[in-house]
């Protein structure tokens, strides 16, 4: 006969009331559990793709644009100059900033617009193609690249539009273009555009050397921060350029794992505070049910240390319980319910070390709920708890 | 603690307890003086309110005086710390009170057992102390059984197991008989005596008057004051 004998058969024989309150601390582990289960998820989700994808920048000529509001309805926005080009040889100067060791490819652009022969207008895009293959690692084309001059790329909606397919003739700028490539639908912009070499671009619309933007990727999970940091330096650098983040819809799906993070974590400590308060009321009711059970203990000599140790190790064990379940339940909640909240496939991992820390959580809150109804225990007054007064 | 060997196991002198009661002041002991020896089984008789069960709490070391001093193998029980006089409790004390006490999910063995989960004996030898002290009161058939699935002298038996389970040299008894039938109070006192026969020192707060054929002393108290005293 151990104290833990002691705790283990009144738990046992009061399992009915213990079971409850091991059912409320299960649900709420079980909730914590998928909350920031889903969360790593949509985290390690959003770190591969920034891993992948990256974060980026546009590069632009910097120059100052007006929008004006009548009555707090705006009526028009980007009032200024029509976009000036710039010289390429400007972004040599941005090897000085120190972000810039940070950025991993940078994919000049020249837009222009332009009539096919058939009388089609249409937006052109100027590229250096192997860059821009680095920057757009998610293209998927049928057919192939451009690898020369005379070559063109074309977004699936314009191959539609212009009734074009891989091996036909587009007649532009008055010179022919030999379709090799269309872009696989990416459901933008980038579907309507036509993609020429820049250096053909720029020779065709007399703009030799001159870019409209060129787009700057830096990798990694940290890339917005160094984004930011990049377009702060070329504000202050003051050389005519200015940059501006890409929101895509990955920097948006950002904020939202950020702020479902933050809900996260104040639902927890919501959960953990009602548990705590429910684990130490249940207790304190159990310590007044078994008061004259108590006197006994302490007639027979139990020190106070002994009866807190009795009620540590109920509150310890259905708390490791509720844990453990808990813990299972909340992944399984998270595997289910991850691609339905969060549209997320996969990327729920099960980590034993985790669940040995959700164990470990559990029964500290557990225990740490028992410490007043345990001082109570402890400090009752023998006499009065056998009932002799 | 250690326990020694001498006469006067127990003196009080000068032994009062005072209540508060509703903004009164009770008076349940006024000023009193007794020893008892080792061996001794005495009972402590009197009417309701006497002060009887006063005094056991006191000599229990579980309710301190308002004034006096308790000694009991020499030493100075209330001038021990709170846990200090736990432990006293537990080398020197067994208690068999009103209505049993059993713990209701802890089987015979396991009440039994119940002072030893504080000690440091093995599980085996806890539970071969308890398995002997069972047999010798009767219950060797009945280790398991839980205090619902006992008769009423069953359940006193396994208190006074339980009590005996330290080897306390002495057992404090409070109205051991009074929830139990002439027959099975007879078995019962039958049982104390025999206890008593083993060196153990008893002393019993009763109002059966039947009791006192199994007593060496009966101590008479009223009004919180010895009023007589027998010898048999």
């Amino acid at each position: 006969m151990r104290l833990i004998n002691i705790a283990l058969a009144n738990l046992k024989v009061r399992k009915i009331k213990y079971m409850f309150l091991m059912l409320g601390m299960l649900i709420g582990t079980a909730t914590i559990v998928a909350l920031f289960s889903i969360t790593d998820a949509m985290e390690s989700e959003l770190k591969e793709h920034f891993d992948r994808v990256g974060t980026r920048v546009i590069i632009t000529q910097d120059q100052e644009r007006f929008s004006l509001s009548y009555r707090g309805i705006t009526v028009a926005e980007d009032i200024g100059k029509e976009p000036d080009l710039f010289p390429a040889q400007k972004l040599a100067f941005l090897s000085d900033l120190p972000s810039w060791d940070q950025v991993e490819t940078t994919a000049p652009k020249l837009v222009a617009s332009g009539t096919t022969a058939e009388g089609d207008a249409l937006l052109v895009l100027g590229i250096d193609f192997a860059e821009e293959i680095n920057v757009k690692n998610y293209w998927q084309v049928t057919g192939a690249y451009p690898n020369s001059e005379n070559q063109a790329l074309l977004g699936v909606q314009l191959a539609q539009r212009l009734e074009l397919e891989v091996g036909d003739t587009l007649v532009i700028f008055d010179e022919e273009f030999h379709v090799t490539g269309i872009l696989d639908e990416l459901g933008t912009q980038e579907d309507f555009l036509l993609y020429l070499s820049l250096e053909k671009l720029q020779k065709l619309t007399g703009n030799e050397g001159l870019l409209s933007m060129a787009e700057v990727v830096i990798p990694g999970s940290q890339g917005a921060e160094t984004a930011d940091f990049l377009v702060n330096e070329l504000r202050q650098k003051d050389i005519g350029l200015a940059g501006t983040r890409v929101q895509d819809a990955a920097e948006g799906r950002r904020v939202i794992v950020e702020h479902f993070a933050r809900i996260a974590f104040m639902v927890t400590v919501v959960i953990i505070v009602i548990g705590s308060l429910i684990m130490g009321t249940t207790m304190m009711s159990s310590v007044k049910e078994r008061t004259w059970e108590i006197g006994i203990f302490r007639a027979y000599g139990f020190r106070k240390k002994h009866i807190m140790s009795i009620i540590f190790y109920e509150a310890g064990i259905l708390s490791a319980m509720a844990g453990a379940g808990g813990y299972f339940i909340g992944m399984m909640l998270a595997v289910f319910a991850a691609p339905v909240i969060a549209d997320i496939q996969g990327n729920i991992s099960w980590n034993p070390f985790v669940g040995l820390w959700v164990l470990v959580l559990t029964v500290m809150v557990g225990v740490m709920a028992s410490i007043y109804p345990a001082v109570r225990a402890a400090n009752l007054d023998p006499v009065k708890a056998l009932n002799y007064l | 603690m250690k326990k020694r060997d001498i006469k006067n196991l127990i003196e009080i002198s000068n032994l009062t307890k005072i209540y508060q009661s509703g903004g009164e002041q009770v008076k349940a002991l006024n000023n009193l003086n007794l020893t008892m020896e080792n061996g001794e089984f005495a009972a402590l008789m009197g009417p309701s309110g006497s002060g009887k069960s006063t005094l056991l709490t006191i000599l229990g070391a579980l309710n301190p005086p308002t004034s006096g001093k308790v000694f009991i193998d020499g030493i100075d029980i209330y001038n021990l710390s709170t846990e200090r006089r736990a432990d006293f409790r537990s080398t020197y004390m067994g208690f068999v009170f009103q209505q049993f006490h059993l713990i209701p999910y802890l089987s015979a063995v396991e009440n039994v057992m119940l002072p030893l989960a504080i000690s440091s004996k093995s599980s085996r030898e806890q539970t071969e102390k308890a398995q002997n002290l069972l047999e010798k009161v009767g219950l060797g058939n009945k280790l398991k059984r839980l205090p619902n699935e006992l008769s009423g002298g069953e359940q006193e038996r396994v208190a006074i197991a339980r009590a005996l389970v330290n080897d306390p040299p002495i057992v404090f008894a409070d109205e051991p008989t009074g929830a139990l039938d002439a027959k099975t109070s007879l078995e019962i006192m039958e049982l104390f005596q025999k206890v008593n026969e083993e060196s153990y020192t008893i002393i019993m707060v009763t109002h059966n008057k039947e009791n006192l054929n199994f007593v060496k002393r009966a101590v008479f108290i009223r009004d919180g004051e010895i009023e007589a005293e027998e010898r048999y």
